[in-house]
């Protein structure tokens, strides 16, 4: 059988119209959800808005006893996405961040959640307050030689956002050592085995797979010339037949110089 | 203002317009999936109504609309085909709509395709379906699909060669009982 034979074959294989009550469904759908939505708008709308200003008062409170006040000048921003790959293979992004690396750590300048503008402000309210309320409790409550020891193990590792957690309110992150100074893998930032170089937005990038055990297997690309940020990250679980599939990845979008 | 903004924002002549430009090749994708009018019924109604959701995620900056629907299309008919038990696909999978006696061998080639079709792994049959039948591009579909655009044309291939096996030994078998 040839292509066209093939071809003819399949085109016998016929649909039947769409039935005319898919419209006025579909119609009757549309009305019913602005209904909706007109029904309990105001109310809705005055709890968010009310839920907002005490979240952004009490924000403000910590913020002003909290949050360190030299200016930092930013070298450069990376805009990344963040997509999460279902068991069909369909795909869907989470969210969308700014952010750059200091001391080995990235840091989130601003996120989206793509049509979720109230989880968006709630997110990045949440961003704010959780690193300085986690600061003030560790204060309280861990004495200072520990936290001198976790402040210097910060500083021998490299840590980046990794995804998102609870409707993406939460960021996730994870950090890991760096590379010993002066070996082959020094360039390549993190302790782990290269399994990849790549050039990824015109900045060369090594692929390092981290020592992680268990079912799930990390790949950050790390550029050396943005000190080591993660310009991917992939994630992966391992499927009852030993094969890994990409549950997750860190993608990123633009690096803006100087902004 | 683009229509997915539009019909977002509540105005139901975007919407309409929306539904009346996409609507057919969704159903038909929808059908030959499902193998049923009353599913691809119920799956094209969800597509549409999901995108005005506030939690839908559809950036229409990142995705054109089609390529975001046909996907909502494929994720709901996958999801529904996993819920049918493999003793109720075949006779879902036949015409509903049977033809009168003169016409009985044109229905019988035209079930045969669609098992041949749907006998396909996922992707294959997907692939298939979006290239032949909807005459999508081969860049749409690998994004629909989340593959490599080499993954769906070696898809596309194998299922073709595929489907030329089964058909070729059903039509031989035809003939012989001619």
């Amino acid at each position: 059988m040839n292509d066209t034979e093939l071809d003819d074959l399949l085109d016998s294989w016929t649909v039947p119209p769409p039935p005319p009550s898919l419209r006025e469904s579909v119609h009757a759908g549309f009305a019913a959800g602005r209904e909706r939505t007109r029904g309990r708008g105001p109310r809705t709308r005055k709890r968010r808005f009310a839920a907002a200003i005490l979240c952004a008062a009490a924000l403000l409170l910590v913020i002003a006893q909290a949050r360190p006040s030299a200016p930092v000048r930013l070298p450069y921003i990376v805009d990344s996405e963040f997509v999460r790959y279902a068991n069909d293979g369909s795909s869907s992004i989470d969210m969308y961040t700014k952010s750059y690396e200091l001391n080995g750590a990235e840091i989130l300048k601003s996120r989206s959640i793509p049509g979720a503008p109230f989880e968006t402000m709630l997110g990045r309210s949440l961003d704010m307050s959780l690193p300085i309320w986690s600061r003030l409790m560790a204060r309280l409550t861990v004495d200072a030689p520990t936290l001198e020891r976790v402040r210097q193990a910060a500083h021998r590792s490299v840590g980046a956002i990794t995804g998102c957690a609870a409707s993406c309110l939460v960021l996730e992150h994870y950090g890991f050592a760096r590379a010993p100074a002066g070996t082959e893998r020094d360039a390549a930032c993190l302790d782990g085995a290269i399994v990849d170089h790549e050039t990824i937005l015109n900045y060369p990038t090594i692929g390092v797979r981290p020592r992680m055990g268990g079912s799930i297997r990390m790949t950050w690309w790390v550029s050396p010339e943005l000190g080591c940020f993660a310009l991917r990250i992939s994630t992966e679980e391992k499927q009852p037949d030993g094969t890994w599939r990409l549950v997750h990845e860190k993608r990123a979008l633009r690096v803006n110089l100087n902004p | 203002m683009d229509l997915v903004k539009a019909a977002r924002s509540g105005q139901e002549a975007a919407f309409l317009q929306l539904f009346d430009e996409h609507h057919r090749p969704l159903f038909r994708f929808a059908f030959r999936l499902t193998g049923s009018v009353a599913d691809a019924e119920d799956i094209v109604q969800e597509c549409f109504l999901q995108l005005l959701r506030p939690e839908c995620a559809y950036d229409p900056r990142r995705t054109p609309v089609r390529t975001y629907l046909f996907g909502v299309v494929r994720n709901q008919s996958l999801k529904r085909l996993r819920r049918i038990d493999s003793a109720d696909e075949a006779s879902r999978n036949a015409n509903p709509n049977r033809s009168p006696e003169d016409e009985a061998a044109r229905a019988e080639m035209q079930d045969a395709v669609a098992r041949a079709v749907m006998q396909l792994p996922d992707t294959q049959r997907d692939v298939l379906i979006l290239a032949h039948y909807e005459h999508l591009p081969l860049a749409e579909i690998a994004r629909i699909m989340a593959l490599e655009l080499g993954a769906v044309k070696s898809r596309l291939q194998r299922a073709r060669a595929t489907l030329q096996q089964t058909l070729a030994a059903y039509v031989s078998s035809l003939e012989r009982k001619k």
